[in-house]
């Protein structure tokens, strides 16, 4: 690697510009790759001086990356675009190799998220996504990532899990939400059978009358039984909870008569 | 396109193929296309059969696998490969000379159910690669062995000229309104009717897979007439065995059909993990259609071995009152066993 420190007439500052962070360096450092000169570190540095690298196109983006401990999401998506122009194969480049972006149907999904609108693109240069996650935005129609967009607006930039659920349920709803427009009060379709809410109704009604206590199936009622989970922190905790049990234990037995009736005990 | 690795030139199979249809020799498989279209004949010295994973939480038939072929030229949207394979395109071992000895290892000292529609559909391009011709000789002279050639096709010229002695040939049904949807590039329910009740008549044993079953509005108007379709052309006494199973997936397959252009419909109905942390219907759901299905056959065909593919004891038990128990105990219900 070939490098000196000297003056550059004219240099891309915007190429290799692809992180909100700021790479450090003394001097900005500055890569000759077949005689253009792309500035690769060092952009809020004024100086006249530069330390020129001359390198091929990927040494560069490998140089390049090497300066940041940590590239958000849209970071990654801005080098794929950088290397596809410059004729560079994703699987050469070693922070592709780092996040697994290994196969052609990953590295398409992480480029066209340039290509997202503003929201979701801020929320990924602030907060990582699964790459299969990733691999869903990238089938999703514009009006379904507006949708998304929405969201994260305005639930303020909700968790990664939330978000991660969220388009899942897009994936899965996309075709039902067509002419929706997304609001704070809206609720994807409930899949759940007549029986299944029934269940579950029924559920909820008994647990609000033997507080502290709660029964629960903890299987989806894969298996035929109901737990039961109460915690004593006082003596006169479990006075009540006794008492409560006994006075709704007709309603236990119709619970078990319920899941009967549908097959699940 | 048929392409073939020059390390399979000896094997018959090859042979066969060069002989009889347009082909490119290759070394690197890496370099083709992965297309359902493309089919690779390769040697790939492995372990070929398997006991089927099951899980230890739902019943287990001990059905063993023959991996020989691996990639479907057809394309179900539930189709479990898109989640187990990492490939598309065709992969056919050539080694039959070790395949055979497994073979014969597996069923010298026990009878054993053996089939080589897992990882592919048995019969989906045996007229391009007619492994039926390979596999049916060898099946034949061991009568601890039931050889079973699972399809969605109508693809039965070869079996046609072979000795059906060992072998049992089964179709996975579905009604032609879920075939339309959902079973892209298949045989329509009444070329894989046709195709059963001409082996039947050849002296094949066959079976029926309706698995798996999928909910759609409908449900039981689609499958009465798959029913009275199947009543009024097969003779219930060619049918060894009919297994019944509703629509399961590992996460990864829900993934793959997620990314599927065209999203499966059926997906939008009540799901949820099963105890193997697979999707199936809500257990109630499930019971009703299992027990429809049953039902339904059993109303018609009094005789006829009828078993639940991957299903808890409970559900056994709910449906027919009895636990089948777990493989080998599981299998001896097997009119073959």
């Amino acid at each position: 690697m070939k490098y000196k420190l000297g003056a550059v007439d004219r240099i891309d500052k915007t190429s290799f510009n692809f992180a909100l962070q700021r790479a450090g360096s003394l001097v900005p450092i500055v890569c000759k790759v077949d005689e253009i000169f792309y500035q690769i570190t060092g952009f809020e540095i004024e100086s006249n001086e530069y330390l020129i690298v001359e390198v091929n196109s990927l040494a560069a983006i490998n140089l390049a990356v090497a300066f940041y401990d940590n590239l958000s999401i849209l970071s990654l998506s801005k080098i794929a675009n950088l290397i596809s122009v410059l004729g560079i194969n994703y699987k050469d480049v070693d922070i592709f190799k780092s996040k697994n972006i290994t196969v052609d149907r990953i590295f398409n999904a992480y480029k066209i998220i340039t290509a997202y609108n503003e929201s979701i693109k801020k929320y990924l240069d602030e907060k990582s996504l699964p790459n299969k996650t990733l691999e869903f935005l990238s089938i999703l129609d514009s009006h379904t990532l507006d949708f998304l967009a929405d969201y994260i607006q305005q639930n303020n930039f909700p968790s990664q899990q939330s978000v991660v659920i969220f388009i899942d349920q897009l994936m899965l709803n996309r075709d039902l939400i067509k002419a929706t427009k997304y609001t704070k009060d809206f609720k994807f379709m409930d899949m759940r059978s007549t029986a299944h809410k029934d269940i579950d109704d029924k559920l909820v009604n008994i647990n609000k009358l033997i507080i502290p206590a709660k029964i629960f199936n903890n299987d989806n009622y894969e298996l035929p039984k109901i737990n039961l989970s109460v915690t004593f922190d006082k003596q006169v905790t479990f006075d009540i909870f006794l008492k409560k049990l006994n006075e709704n234990r007709d309603e236990i037995n119709n619970f078990f008569d319920k899941l009967k009736k549908y097959d699940l005990y | 396109m048929i392409y073939i690795n020059p390390n399979s030139f000896e094997s018959p199979v090859t042979k066969y193929v060069m002989k009889n249809s347009n082909h490119i020799i290759i070394d690197d498989a890496t370099v083709i296309n992965d297309d359902k279209r493309n089919i690779v004949l390769a040697s790939a010295p492995d372990e070929f059969v398997h006991a089927c994973p099951g899980t230890k939480i739902y019943r287990c038939c001990n059905y063993h696998n023959l991996d020989i072929m691996q990639g479907c030229p057809f394309d179900c949207s539930y189709c479990i490969l898109q989640a187990y394979l990492p490939h598309k395109m065709i992969k056919v071992a050539t080694d039959i000379d070790m395949i055979k000895g497994q073979i014969v290892a597996a069923a010298v000292q026990n009878k054993i159910r053996l089939g080589s529609g897992e990882l592919s559909d048995s019969l989906a391009i045996d007229h391009i690669v007619p492994l039926s011709k390979f596999l049916i000789p060898i099946a034949n002279n061991l009568d601890n062995l039931q050889f079973e050639f699972k399809t969605k096709s109508a693809n039965i010229k070869n079996l046609l000229e072979l000795n059906p002695k060992n072998i049992l040939v089964s179709w996975s049904l579905n009604p032609q309104v879920i075939i339309d949807a959902d079973e892209h590039n298949t045989a329509s329910l009444d070329k894989r009717l046709e195709a059963a009740k001409t082996l039947s008549e050849c002296g094949y044993k066959i079976a029926f897979h309706f698995d798996p079953l999928i909910m759609v509005d409908g449900f039981r108007g689609y499958y009465d007439e798959l029913f009275d379709k199947l009543f009024s052309m097969i003779d219930e006494r060619s049918v060894e065995f009919i297994s019944i199973s509703s629509f399961r997936a590992p996460k990864e397959l829900i993934e793959a059909m997620l990314l599927r252009g065209e999203l499966p419909r059926f997906l939008h109905h009540d799901f949820t993990k099963g105890l193997d942390g697979k999707l199936r219907y809500f257990k109630s759901l499930r019971i009703a259609i299992l027990r429809y299905i049953h039902e339904r056959i059993s109303r018609e065909w009094k005789r006829v071995f009828i078993y639940f593919c991957m299903e808890h004891d409970t559900v056994w038990n709910d449906i027919i009152g009895i636990d089948p128990g777990q493989r080998a105990e599981f299998e001896m219900l097997f009119p073959h066993s």
